[in-house]
């Protein structure tokens, strides 16, 4: 007898309810669709997460495996994508505990008072570079962030995700967000001006 | 803290759009009448700005395709598992059925050996025990096993 993950061919076009739908039943093919859906926000989320390209390419077909299989726990009345971003960071965050430990560590709130004499320091410097290297000198700095502080700059601003997904995705407290949000920008900013300040 | 300061700290969230309806009022009242908070709204906007813009890095042309291909033998293995482990589970069935038809033999040897009924029940009940928690800690194993082969 054929069976039913025989029947189905990939890339149906169908709508994401019924693609989920279809996978909750055990459909394996149904996530197809899913995948040329979000495979470009998936693969930056996770590139910005790990910075490696063939991690991050690993790391995107473990995300679907894991959906595969954790499927049946997804709540169909929650967010499909905030639950999908949410088992990405997973897999993610255990990648970098594994071989990256240190880029987890979430600098201290003392941090911030240098951020802040930096910051009051005018937006001169921050004009010219935004208006001259600014792509190249932004994705280093970036690059130099802790994850906790580029995931949730690249959520907000690459991925344009509310701050109650965001909330969603990382499992933590509205406030938290919040306060990642602004202690990674006032970091970013720092790290932008020191580039300038040595350059200089 | 006065107003400034705590305006001032809550430019980077207005900039990022992450402000509240009522902490956005303040900080465009309060941005309406100082310079110096306007002047640092601007250049956070202008990071922020510079986020949105960033090259979009795009999925490698084939990643999804390697990844179907990694979907569908995935799910072969575990078709293959599920047709494997089915005669396992009946064959297990079967050995633990035949336990029980062992009864007749152990009165027969009871009455050979001269045994009272009731002993011979208890040894055969004890024999039975035996051999299906023997049975269930070999599957513990092979299923432990069979784990470990899978992480591997």
């Amino acid at each position: 007898m054929m069976s039913r993950i025989q029947q189905v061919t990939w890339g149906a076009a169908l709508s994401p309810d019924s693609e989920l739908t279809r996978l909750r039943n055990g459909d394996v093919q149904a996530v197809g669709p899913l995948m040329d859906r979000y495979q470009h926000r998936l693969y930056r989320y996770l590139l910005r997460m790990v910075w490696q390209q063939a991690t991050a390419e690993d790391l995107f077909q473990q995300t679907w495996i894991r959906v595969i299989e954790k499927i049946g726990a997804y709540d169909p009345n929650r967010n499909f994508e905030s639950w999908l971003f949410a088992v990405a960071r997973n897999l993610a965050l255990d990648h970098l505990r594994r071989y990256q430990p240190e880029s987890l560590d979430e600098p201290l709130p003392s941090g911030d008072s240098r951020a802040q004499l930096i910051a009051g320091s005018g937006p001169g410097a921050l004009e010219q570079l935004l208006t001259h290297e600014r792509a190249g000198w932004l994705i280093e700095a970036l690059a130099e962030l802790p994850a906790v502080f580029r995931e949730v700059l690249t959520l907000r601003f690459e991925e344009e995700m509310k701050i109650e997904e965001i909330a969603v995705v990382l499992a933590v407290p509205l406030g938290t967000v919040k306060t990642r949000l602004h202690r990674a920008l006032k970091h970013l900013r720092n790290r932008i001006e020191e580039k300038m300040e040595t350059r200089n | 803290m006065d107003e400034h300061a705590s305006i001032h700290d809550l430019l980077t969230l207005a900039a990022a759009g992450a402000l509240d309806a009522a902490d956005q009022r303040r900080v465009e009242q309060h941005l309406r009448e100082c310079a110096d908070c306007r002047a640092e709204f601007h250049a956070w906007g202008r990071l922020t700005g510079a986020l949105e813009a960033l090259p979009t890095p795009q999925a490698p042309s084939g990643l999804v395709e390697r990844t179907r291909r990694l979907l569908d033998r995935q799910a072969a293995v575990q078709i293959e598992h599920r047709r494997s482990r089915m005669p396992l589970v009946w064959l297990t069935l079967l050995a633990w059925a035949g336990t029980l038809l062992t009864w007749p033999l152990f009165q027969l040897l009871g009455g050979f050996l001269e045994v009272s009924p009731l002993s011979s029940s208890q040894v055969w009940i004890a024999y039975l025990l035996v051999s299906w928690m023997t049975s269930m800690v070999i599957a513990g194993l092979l299923a432990q096993r069979h784990r470990q082969e899978r992480t591997l």
